[in-house]
């Protein structure tokens, strides 16, 4: 089969076998300043589909970060899956592009089980659980992205190998469980931290989670495995993360922590 | 050290942050969530989420000084989760 030219530059990257991301169902969870980056270089990767799931308005305050929107967007208060699938899909017209308008929350595990792959972009901690529990308890890897100014953070969830991103979560998590980091600071009957938001951090941070999707799709993933990206001083550094003894997705097993 | 029959466990906490240090003496038995709770009580740190590691490896809230295999002379780092996208 000849191969589409479109993708000869990507598909000739050595020591990543890019092909089979292109047959994977992709869904990127939030569409955010961070899904904003995911989306469009996992669209430029040319999957079979690609889901945008963010319940979400576009606001003025986010065309600073999103490139997806225009003011259009915020003045008619189009929604921020629609918005992001319609430019998405302007780049890559071969991906099936969806956009649908929910609430993660109110999604289970048959519908984070239609997919090869999610990537989490949410700006809250309660999300990022539900999505994380979804993926894990159906067997769907993970790759879940934050930021919060100068700094970002890229966990992989390969279950059943490794830590899920339940086994980082702490009581200073439980803390503010149910704050959202939104980058308004408004629309929420919950109280809600602006969180500031730097662009490069963001796509760097959008990228190399996009970089790790591609490294589970040609098989080259690591369960287990955290970036911390330190803005400030412009350090990348990876640890490890080990099962936690009190995570839910993995039972009541022992720590992996002993081990050591 | 051993005090009594406790052991106790000499360890540097530093903050990212602000890059500031601080020195902890802990027992075995400690969990890790006590020593990222009194750290961030002692810089005032914000109501926020995060994490501490050792080196290459995070370290676990749940587990305890003796199972992370802390040792005399160990800098864990208290960083701050990002949770914003």
């Amino acid at each position: 089969m000849v191969e589409d030219p479109r993708y000869g530059r990507i598909m000739s990257v050595r020591g990543l076998d890019l092909s089979t991301l292109r047959r994977f169902s992709i869904c990127v969870v939030g569409a955010g300043a961070l899904g904003n980056e995911v989306l469009k270089n996992i669209v430029l990767y040319g999957p079979r589909e690609l889901t945008v799931l963010d319940f979400d308005s576009v606001e003025r305050s986010n065309l600073g970060r999103c490139f997806l929107f225009s003011r259009e967007d915020a003045e008619t208060g189009m929604r921020k899956a629609d918005a992001a699938a319609r430019a998405i899909g302007r780049m890559n017209d071969d991906v099936a592009v969806k956009a649908l308008v929910e609430d993660a929350r109110s999604l289970d595990h048959e519908f984070f089980s239609g997919f090869d792959m999610v990537l989490g972009c949410m700006d809250n901690i309660a999300s990022r659980l539900h999505v994380n529990a979804n993926c894990y308890y159906c067997g769907v890897p993970y790759v879940d992205g934050g930021i919060d100014g100068l700094a970002g953070r890229v966990q992989v969830v390969i279950p059943p190998d490794g830590a899920c991103y339940q086994c980082t979560v702490n009581a200073t998590h439980m803390s503010v469980v149910d704050l959202g980091y939104t980058c308004t600071g408004r629309e929420a009957n919950v109280p809600r931290r602006l969180v500031p938001s730097e662009p490069s951090v963001s796509s760097l941070t959008g990228s190399l989670q996009s970089l790790e999707a591609a490294r589970i799709a040609a098989g080259k993933g690591e369960a287990g495995r955290m970036l911390l990206y330190n803005g400030l001083r412009n350090e990348l550094d990876s640890v490890i993360v080990s099962v936690s003894g009190v995570c839910d997705n993995h039972g009541c097993g022992k720590d992996e922590n002993h081990k050591d | 050290m051993v005090v009594g029959k406790m052991k106790i466990t000499r360890i540097e906490v530093r903050n990212s942050q602000s890059g500031n240090s601080t020195l902890m003496e802990v027992e075995g038995r400690t969990k890790v969530q006590e020593i990222l709770d009194s750290a961030v009580a002692f810089w005032s740190m914000s109501r926020d989420a995060y994490l501490i590691r050792c080196g290459k490896k995070l370290l676990s809230a749940s587990s305890t000084v003796e199972e992370s295999g802390l040792k005399d002379g160990d800098t864990v780092e208290l960083l701050p989760d990002p949770e914003g996208g």
